[in-house]
C-alpha cells in the first residue's frame, strides 16, 4: 500500500503500535501522527477537537493518503458514550468510514503470538478483556520486571510478529479496513457500537 | 535590517532560504539544523572579524560542510539586508569550493546592491591569501570603490559589533576572576563576557544600565536589587542580587542568569560602540552610534525559564523591536521547542524547519488555513496546535 496513514489518535503511542503492526504485517506504509491541540489524552479532548483536526489533515493529505482516527472504546472514561456519540457524528459529517475495534488497542498486542510467547502466555483473545493496557502492564510486571510506562512498550513492540488478528477479531476487521485504504478511515469504537451496527 | 538567509550545502541545509520579519522564531525537530542556521551566522560574522583563513582552520572542513556529498562543490551563504539609505537591497555572500578535505580551498566574496555587483561571487581565489590581506575584489572604478567600502565599512559594523548570538548553551558566570578579560560591548556565544558588559555599561553609560535593571527586575519579580561589584584587591568581578533589602540571595539560578545575559545582550547594543577599522587602513576609527540596527538571535530563550515568564520576556522583546521612537532598531531570532512559549507569537513570525527523507532541511511558513480553522476564535495558541503535528516542525 503506498501513500500515508495520517493517525488521529488519542495517544501518542498508539501510532508506533500500529506502525510496528504493519512492519511486522510486512505493509509498507508511512504513518504520520496527528495529536491533539494541547495536552494529549482523553476522548473528550478528541471529540471536541476531531473536526478542526480532519479539516486540517484534509488540506495537507495527498490523494493517495488515508486518515485514520483510533480511540479508546473505554467504558470507564465516557460511560455515557456522549464523546464517542460526537465522534461518530463528525465522521458522519465528514463521510468518514468507521473501523471498530473492541476496548483499547493493548487487545491486539496480547492476541500476538511473538508477544504471548515472550510473556509466556496462551495464545487466546483479548477483546473481551475490560482493561487490556492493564492486563499488560501486569503481564510485563510479573514475568519481566517491565512497566509499559518505562520502556516495556517498546519491548513488546520488538516481540510483536503482527499476527494478533488470528486471534483478535477487531485487529482483523480493522486491519481488513486498512488493506482496502478508503480515502477517509476511522479505526475506533467498542462493544456496542460494534453490535448495534 | 537583515531581510533574507540563504544556505547551500551548509551542513544539512542543502539549499534554504529564510525571510526574516522583526521577530523570527524557528522551530523544528531535533536536528533539523536550527543550529546551523544559528552557525551560519556566526561563521559569517566570525569570518569578518578573525578572518576566513583562520576561521575555517580552526573549525575544519567537517563542521563547515554536511558528511553527505556536495552536488557542485560550493558552500554558500547569503544574507540580504535592506536600510542601506538607498532603495535596493544589498546582499552579501560568502562561498567556499573545496576540493578535498584539506587547504588549500577557493572562496568567493559577493557584494550586491540592486542591480550593481560589486563583488563577484562567481570570482573564486585561493586560500591562504597570496597577496596581502586585502579581502574585496579589486580593479573598481573610483566611484564604485567609494560605494562599495561605503558598504563594507557598513556590513562589518552590522557583522562585528552589532549581532548578538547566545547559543543554546550559554550560561553567564555569577562571577569572574580579576585576571580573566572579554568584550565589553558583544557577549560571547556562551555568554562567559556578561559581566565585563554589565559593569562596563554600569560605569560608562549608568543610564543605559538603569534601563537593563528596570527590565531585568520586572521580568525577575524575586529579583529587588542588582549589584555588580568588583573586589578591591583580587578585581574579581561579582553580581549580587537581592530578594529584600539587604537580603542576598543564596543563590543565583541558571535561569535567572541566562535572562539576565539575554537582556545584557540586547542593552549592550544601546551602547556607543568604537571601532577601528583595520581592515580599511585609510579610515579613522569609527562611532558605532546606538542607531545601528541590531540583531540578538538567542537558541532556546525559554530554557531553565520558568513559564510564567515567559509572556512578560516575549512583552519586553516587543518592545525592544518595536522602537517607537526610531532611535533604536532591533531584530530578534529565536529558536524553541517549546510550545508554551510559541502560544505569545504570531504564525506569520515562525518558520518551521522541517526534514525530509534525504536528510536535507526545508523552511516553510505556517499555513493561512491554521489560523482559519485553529487560531482565529482564541481557543487555541499556536503552540498548542504546533502538537499536533498538522504544520511540522515536530519529532516523527
Amino acid at each position: 500500500m503506498s501513500g500515508t496513514i495520517w493517525l488521529i489518535a488519542e495517544d501518542e503511542t498508539d501510532k508506533t503500535i500500529i506502525e510496528a503492526i504493519l512492519r511486522a504485517k510486512k505493509v509498507t506504509v508511512r504513518v504520520e501522527s496527528v495529536r491533539m491541540a494541547g495536552k494529549t489524552g482523553g476522548i473528550s479532548r478528541l471529540a471536541a477537537q476531531l473536526e478542526k483536526l480532519i479539516e486540517t489533515t484534509l488540506k495537507i493529505k495527498k490523494p493517495k493518503d488515508c486518515i485514520a482516527v483510533l480511540y479508546d472504546a473505554d467504558e470507564a472514561k465516557d460511560p455515557q458514550r456522549l464523546h464517542q456519540q460526537k465522534i461518530a457524528a463528525t465522521c458522519q459529517t465528514y463521510k468518514v468510514k468507521a473501523i471498530l475495534v473492541h476496548q483499547t488497542i493493548e487487545s491486539w498486542l496480547l492476541a500476538d503470538s511473538g508477544v504471548c510467547q515472550w510473556l509466556k502466555q496462551k495464545l487466546q483473545n483479548w477483546d473481551e478483556e475490560s482493561d487490556p493496557k492493564h492486563k499488560l502492564d501486569s503481564l510485563l510486571k510479573d514475568n519481566k520486571k517491565h512497566r509499559l510506562s518505562s520502556g516495556g512498550r517498546q519491548a513488546v513492540i520488538e516481540h510483536l510478529k503482527g499476527d494478533g488478528d488470528a486471534y483478535s477479531p477487531s485487529m482483523k476487521v480493522a486491519l481488513k479496513h486498512l488493506k482496502d485504504a478508503p480515502c477517509l478511515l476511522i479505526i475506533g469504537g467498542g462493544r456496542r457500537a460494534l453490535r448495534r451496527r | 535590517m537583515l531581510k533574507q538567509l540563504r544556505f547551500k550545502n551548509w551542513r544539512n541545509l542543502r539549499d534554504v532560504t529564510i525571510d526574516l520579519s522583526p521577530i523570527t522564531v524557528l522551530i523544528g525537530a531535533n536536528s533539523s539544523g536550527k543550529t546551523n542556521i544559528f552557525d551560519g551566522l556566526k561563521f559569517m560574522r566570525d569570518a569578518n572579524v578573525k578572518g576566513l583563513e583562520k576561521l575555517v582552520a580552526a573549525m575544519g572542513y567537517t563542521t563547515i560542510v554536511s558528511n553527505s556529498p556536495i552536488e557542485d562543490g560550493v558552500v554558500s551563504l547569503e544574507f540580504t539586508f535592506d536600510g542601506f539609505q538607498t532603495s535596493g537591497l544589498v546582499t552579501d555572500s560568502l562561498h567556499l569550493k573545496f576540493d578535498g578535505r584539506n587547504f588549500p580551498f577557493n572562496y568567493a566574496r559577493g557584494l550586491v546592491e540592486g542591480d550593481v555587483i560589486f563583488e563577484d561571487k562567481t570570482h573564486f581565489r585561493e586560500l591562504p591569501i597570496k597577496n596581502g590581506s586585502m579581502d574585496i575584489y579589486a580593479g573598481q572604478a573610483v566611484e564604485i570603490e567609494q560605494r562599495q567600502r561605503e558598504l563594507r565599512t557598513t556590513l562589518i559594523q552590522n557583522y562585528q559589533r552589532r549581532w548578538q548570538l547566545l547559543a543554546e548553551n550559554f550560561f553567564p558566570a555569577s562571577r569572574l576572576s580579576g585576571s580573566e578579560t572579554g568584550d565589553l560591548y558583544i557577549l560571547e556565544s556562551d555568554g562567559k563576557n556578561m559581566l565585563f558588559s554589565l559593569e562596563f555599561m554600569l560605569d560608562a553609560y549608568p543610564e543605559l544600565f538603569k534601563e537593563f535593571d528596570q527590565d531585568a527586575r520586572w521580568l525577575l519579580q524575586h529579583v529587588k536589587t542588582l549589584a555588580i561589584t568588583r573586589h578591591p584587591e583580587t578585581r574579581e568581578i561579582e553580581l549580587r542580587l537581592y530578594e529584600e533589602t539587604k537580603k542576598l540571595a543564596p543563590t543565583i539560578s541558571m535561569g535567572t542568569l541566562r535572562s539576565l545575559a539575554m537582556l545584557a545582550a540586547i542593552h549592550s547594543l544601546n551602547m556607543p560602540q568604537p571601532l577601528q577599522l583595520s581592515y580599511f587602513s585609510t579610515l579613522e576609527p569609527n562611532i558605532i552610534p546606538p542607531e545601528t540596527p541590531g540583531l540578538i538571535f538567542i537558541e532556546e530563550p525559554d530554557a531553565a525559564l520558568n513559564p510564567g515568564v515567559l509572556q512578560k520576556f516575549v512583552e519586553l522583546l516587543r518592545g525592544y523591536v518595536e522602537n517607537p521612537d526610531g532611535t533604536r532598531p532591533r531584530q530578534i531570532i529565536l529558536t524553541t521547542h517549546n510550545p508554551t512559549f510559541l502560544n505569545y507569537f504570531e504564525p506569520e513570525e515562525v518558520r518551521v524547519l522541517q526534514r525530509g527523507e534525504d536528510g536535507h532541511t526545508s523552511v516553510h511558513l505556517i499555513p493561512d488555513y491554521i489560523h482559519d480553522i485553529w487560531l482565529k476564535d482564541g481557543e487555541y495558541g499556536l503552540g498548542e496546535v504546533w502538537l499536533t503535528n498538522l504544520f511540522g516542525g515536530t519529532n516523527p
